[in-house]
């Protein structure tokens, strides 16, 4: 690939000097991010198209059990940086440290969880390596001829999907959204390599002063709306604050939990955070149920991902019909009472009864 | 802050309102509550040519809005079984009307007012027409901010809050609206050429009526564009409350139709949209068009015509906007209700309260579901049952009889309507 | 303190996008462009920190001319300052590019900075990235999902927001640091009529033979990334099937779905 006419602000690379798939094995302290395994997993799947490349995990401080369950779910070498000034998490001094063991390291392809985290981290990493990187991948694939990487990302409101790629520089970087690959299981005969590697990072200029868990005002113990297989979401159409009641009694039956139109988050019923569409949150559970929700496309574009869709609305000439599996025609306050004494009544799944859908 | 005049709603009527003005040196503000003029409004259609030739001809060497020029004209009655056209085909080559998207038309306009001096402040919102102690409108009100103006031009469109919240107009109400819906999808040039049976740059305006709105007041529409197809339907909606069909679906079920699918197959949707539309024309027009330092232009004071399916706004709206900023002119400072009375004058004067009030009646007949389901029916009852070749004989006048006795029409009520009609169309 | 406010002025509203399936473009006719949604979040962020520590906002767009708008309107709700750098060079930019340009931009338009603010994301683009590339290019501390901060010294202390860890983290930064905005944690102040009318011609434009930047830096040939191929999204079929009745057997009836589903 020629260098020339290239901005002189970029290092000069030689790109067969890049192998390997490595990942950015993000932890809490405690265990592993579930995105990272997935990562692993996808890594070994793109060694294979990249005539059988080495796939390494970069972890910063973490445990030797955390090492050990990388190597077992897919990574032939572990990275683990140490260094003074990394006992706390830090954007800029994470984003530094990891910056420099990439660029001695060298490998063709990095891979970062979409976490809120990992997303803060990746850009900066990448700017750093003047390198080209995608966000929020859904799917990853290698173009053999090239051993470009190709990028799959969701744009334009999730209606297209655009594949990315940077066929100049090196290491190719993607941040993936948490949960699109499947984790993979660990086999215990796995072998790896642990390498400790000391990094200096000497940047005072931030300091993390203090932590606390944010106390949500509404319904703390039902998990975020992007987090469950169920969400029931109410709209404009609950009429009041004692409908979402009833909402969230449903989510709770149903082991899952509760989103809000704009109108309603509007009317004060449920916190932003709560809510599902163009300005909220995009959602793709298992189940959607959509509550005296009309459908506005602004709405539609958050929840369009969910594999079934069902909706109450007592307009049968409410847009959302469109978009639905199931749709029930009627009065919310008359059905959902009875359907949670059915669901209540009926035995719980085991997850492993659950069928795909 | 000060300006000479105030102009609320950047539609074609208060922009060229505006752009008039401008051009006259009076210090003038348009207030447009969308993100750009034109992001409003909803609109796929035709305009005539006739009032922009009057008011702005450099239009059509500037226009880039100008999709294609109407060289056909079909009217249709269509049932579930058939479609029974008629169509006229202008061979002289006018160009009396042409096919366009309102936005780049507004865009257009905007770019021109502007360019004359006029001030043009995008998405806010006016809450509030001002006046002073004595009555007289003085300025607007937007959140907390009020602007006065010498005199204010209300070109709100339709929905016209401001004249409701100053008392001139009631609320509207639902037999003044109806409900247009369009859909444009994109073909190759082409293909709309050869499906539409269109030389290049020639365009189709097509109303049909019975189907479309399932028989109800109202119809569908079909425009052809340079590289689209605007299709949809209007919906009188207080008809439609008897009708057990999402209003969507009708658009829906009109494109499925096999005479329609034939002609968008294989097109791409682009756009999707619904907008009222006033259908009472100069029924809902307020008291009064002219205020101590207010006028009113464009759709906020009823200019339009529905005649069916097809509607005609664009033209009344530019004609009324350049005879506000007229009588804005020669009312020379004094900006009384009695000094600009002469409006109204002008109005008369042209075709735009002459042609409204000769339809006066016409919302009557329009909104008769009966022209819409027995008569579309029964053309297609006659026309099928006389082509049809099947060994029985078939004169004119019984197979008549046979349609009008399936659509539930009889001589006289025919007769009868056909009277009403003349009167009111 | 002086503060300078990151926007994309002119993105496509999302919403109105579509893809041609035959050619696999997207179908940009008649899409409206707006203001990234979220730079208004960042706006108020900026103007709160004006608010109580005086100084001045400049906000700061790489987009096309039409981004003028969009900039007219953050001087309605306050912002004193706003420059456009405008150029077809620029065009194509992946986030490396927009970023470098960005920093560039202000190093000479605002070199004396306290506080970049961004917002979280764009709506046309997601990526996140611009924000931490122009600290990156700048070489200064950043932090993303800030919902509040307060001035302390020569420091800024920085409220921030992980949602998916439920956690709220307050970092001490020396200023100068850029600040990224956690989308819908603020409530965008109402833009002025007055304000905006003030603002008329006073956003200032500036193309690349003003900041002089290098070709091969920017735009679509300073981009290490290039878009392969786009293609429309596929969505599940829907079953649509509609029940209407009493609401008993209403009930009944979306409990044997539900069951169907697997979620019962
Ligand atoms: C730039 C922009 C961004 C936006 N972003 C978002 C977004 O992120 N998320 C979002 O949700 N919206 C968003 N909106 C707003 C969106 O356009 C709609 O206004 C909103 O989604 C409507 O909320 P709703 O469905 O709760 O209310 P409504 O549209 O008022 O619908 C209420 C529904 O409840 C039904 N109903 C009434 N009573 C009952 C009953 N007893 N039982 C059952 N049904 C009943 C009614 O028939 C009706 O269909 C955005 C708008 C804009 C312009
Ligand atoms: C579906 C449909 C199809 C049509 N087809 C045709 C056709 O084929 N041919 C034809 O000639 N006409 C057609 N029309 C009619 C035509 O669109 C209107 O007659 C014309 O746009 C009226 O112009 P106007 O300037 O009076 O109002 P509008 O175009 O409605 O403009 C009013 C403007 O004021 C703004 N505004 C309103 N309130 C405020 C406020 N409080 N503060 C600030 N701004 C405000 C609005 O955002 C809007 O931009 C059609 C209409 C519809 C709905
Ligand atoms: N072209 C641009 N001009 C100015 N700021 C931008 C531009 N693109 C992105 N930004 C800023 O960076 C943030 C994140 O954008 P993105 O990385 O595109 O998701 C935005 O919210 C803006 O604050």
């Amino acid at each position: 690939m020629s260098q020339q006419n290239i901005c002189p602000e970029w290092p000069e690379i030689r790109r067969e000097e890049y192998r390997g798939v490595y990942v950015y094995a993000e932890h809490d302290g405690n265990s592993l991010k579930d995105v990272s395994l997935e990562l692993i997993g996808k890594a070994r799947q793109l060694a294979v198209d990249l005539d059988g490349a080495e796939v390494a995990a970069i972890i910063i401080g973490g445990t030797d059990a955390m090492a050990r369950e990388l190597v077992e779910t897919g990574a032939d070498r572990v990275i683990r940086i140490v260094g003074e000034g990394l006992e706390t998490y830090n954007p800029v001094r994470y984003s530094m440290a990891i910056a420099q063991v990439l660029d001695k390291y060298r490998p063709e392809i990095v891979l970062i969880g979409g976490t809120k985290r990992g997303r803060e981290l990746a850009a900066y990493i990448a700017n750093t390596l003047k390198t080209g990187i995608t966000a929020d991948c859904t799917e990853l694939e290698i173009d053999k001829a090239s051993r470009d990487l190709i990028a799959i990302r969701p744009t334009f409101g999730g209606n297209v999907l655009a594949g990315i790629r940077c066929p100049q520089r090196r290491p190719q970087m993607a941040s993936v959204r948490p949960g699109v690959f499947p984790k993979p299981s660990r086999d215990p005969t796995r072998r790896g390599e642990v390498i400790s590697e000391r990094v200096d990072v000497q940047d005072g200029r931030m300091r993390l002063v203090a932590v606390e868990r944010k106390v949500e005002r509404d319904v703390a113990d039902l998990p975020p709306v992007e987090k469950a297989d169920v969400v029931v979401v109410g709209g404009r159409g609950l009429g009041s604050a004692d409908g979402f009641h009833l909402l969230v009694e449903l989510a709770r039956a149903l082991n899952g939990t509760i989103g809000a139109s704009l109108m309603a988050v509007r009317a004060g019923w449920a916190p932003h955070t709560r809510q599902v569409g163009q300005t909220g949150k995009t959602i793709r559970p298992r189940v959607y149920i959509g509550v005296g929700v009309s459908g506005a496309v602004q709405h539609i574009v958050g929840m369009l991902e969910s594999k079934v869709i069902i909706a109450i609305n007592t307009d049968r000439n409410a847009p959302i019909f469109r978009y639905v599996d199931y749709g029930v025609v009627g009065d919310y306050k008359e059905i959902i009472p009875r359907l949670i004494e059915l669901v209540k009544a009926a035995p719980k799944p085991t997850p492993t009864e659950k069928q795909p859908v | 802050m000060k300006f000479d005049v105030i102009v609320v709603g950047g539609g074609p009527a208060g922009l060229v309102a505006s752009y008039r003005l401008a051009q006259w040196g009076f210090k003038t503000l348009v207030l447009e509550r969308g993100r750009k003029p034109g992001s409003k409004n909803l609109f796929g259609g035709r305009i005539y040519a006739h009032a922009l030739d009057a008011i702005v001809p450099e239009y059509r060497k500037e226009g880039r809005f100008i999709e294609r020029w109407v060289r056909k004209e079909r009217l249709s009655f269509m049932t579930d079984r058939g479609l029974t056209t008629l169509e006229f085909e202008n061979v002289e080559r006018e160009e009396n009307s042409f096919t366009a998207f309102l936005t780049s038309f507004v865009e257009w306009l905007a770019g021109k007012a502007e360019a004359a001096g006029a001030t043009l402040v995008t998405e806010i919102t006016v809450d509030e027409l001002v006046r002073d102690d004595k009555g007289k409108f003085i300025g607007v009100r937007a959140g907390n901010d009020v602007v006065y103006g010498d005199v204010i031009i209300d070109a709100e469109g339709v929905n016209r809050l401001l004249l409701e919240r100053a008392g001139i107009v009631p609320k509207l109400e639902p037999r003044f609206v109806a409900l247009g819906i369009k859909e444009v999808i994109k073909l190759d040039k082409r293909t709309i050429e050869e499906r539409f049976n269109l030389d290049e740059d020639e365009g189709l305006a097509w109303a049909i009526a019975g189907y479309p709105s399932r028989y109800l007041p109202g119809g569908g529409f079909i425009y052809t564009n340079r590289e689209t197809v605007t299709l949809g339907v209007v919906i009188y909606l207080d008809q439609w409350r008897s009708i057990d069909m999402p209003v969507h679906e009708a658009v829906e079920r009109f494109k499925l139709h096999p005479s329609i699918l034939r002609l968008v197959k294989g097109g791409t949707l682009i756009e999707y949209g619904a907008h009222m539309t006033p259908v009472a024309g100069i029924n809902m027009a307020p008291p009064r068009l002219y205020y101590d330092g207010l006028l009113i232009a464009g759709d906020a004071a009823g200019f339009l015509l529905h005649a069916g399916v097809i509607i005609r706004g664009v033209d009344f709206a530019v004609m009324s906007g350049a005879l506000a900023a007229e009588a804005v002119k020669r009312a020379g400072g004094d900006y009384s209700a009695g000094s600009l009375s002469v409006y109204h004058k002008l109005l008369s004067d042209s075709f735009v309260l002459k042609e409204l009030e000769a339809f006066r009646e016409a919302d009557r007949t329009l909104h008769d579901p009966r022209l819409f389901n027995d008569y579309v029916k029964f053309v297609d009852s006659f026309l099928r049952r006389y082509f049809t070749v099947d060994g029985t004989p078939r004169r004119i006048y019984g197979t008549m009889k046979e349609a009008m006795q399936q659509s539930g029409l009889s001589l006289w009520k025919i007769l009868k309507d056909t009277v009403v009609m003349f009167r009111r169309l | 303190m002086k503060v300078v406010l990151l926007t994309k002025a002119a993105v496509p509203n999302v919403t109105a996008v579509r893809i041609d399936p035959k050619t696999g473009t997207l179908v940009r006719e008649g899409v409206p462009l707006m203001i990234n949604p979220w730079d208004r979040d960042a706006a108020e962020f900026a103007l709160r920190l004006k608010d109580r520590y005086g100084g001045t906002v400049m906000a700061l767009s790489m987009a096309p001319p039409a981004g003028k708008d969009a900039l007219e309107s953050l001087m309605g709700m306050g912002v004193d300052e706003a420059v456009l750098v405008s150029d077809r060079v620029y065009a194509g930019a992946d986030t490396l590019a927009t970023a470098y340009t960005l920093a560039k931009a202000i190093e000479k338009f605002a070199p004396d900075f306290d506080v970049v603010v961004a917002g979280e994301e764009t709506t046309d683009s997601t990526t996140a990235h611009v924000g931490a590339q122009v600290a990156s290019w700048l070489g200064i501390p950043y932090i993303y999902y800030a919902i509040d901060a307060e001035v302390n010294g020569r420091s800024l202390l920085v409220r921030r927001y992980l949602e998916d860890e439920g956690l709220i983290e307050t970092y001490e930064i020396d200023m100068p640091v850029l600040v990224s905005v956690q989308k819908g944690s603020q409530v965008p102040r109402d833009i002025s009529l007055v304000r905006k009318l003030e603002a008329k011609g006073r956003v200032k434009t500036f193309s690349n033979s003003d900041l002089g930047l290098p070709a091969e830096c920017v735009g679509l040939r300073g981009s290490p990334t290039i878009v392969a191929k786009v293609f429309e999204a596929k969505l599940p079929q829907r079953k649509g099937e509609l029940f209407e009745g009493p609401p008993d057997e209403a009930a009944r009836w979306l409990a044997a779905k539900l069951r169907e589903v697997g979620v019962v």
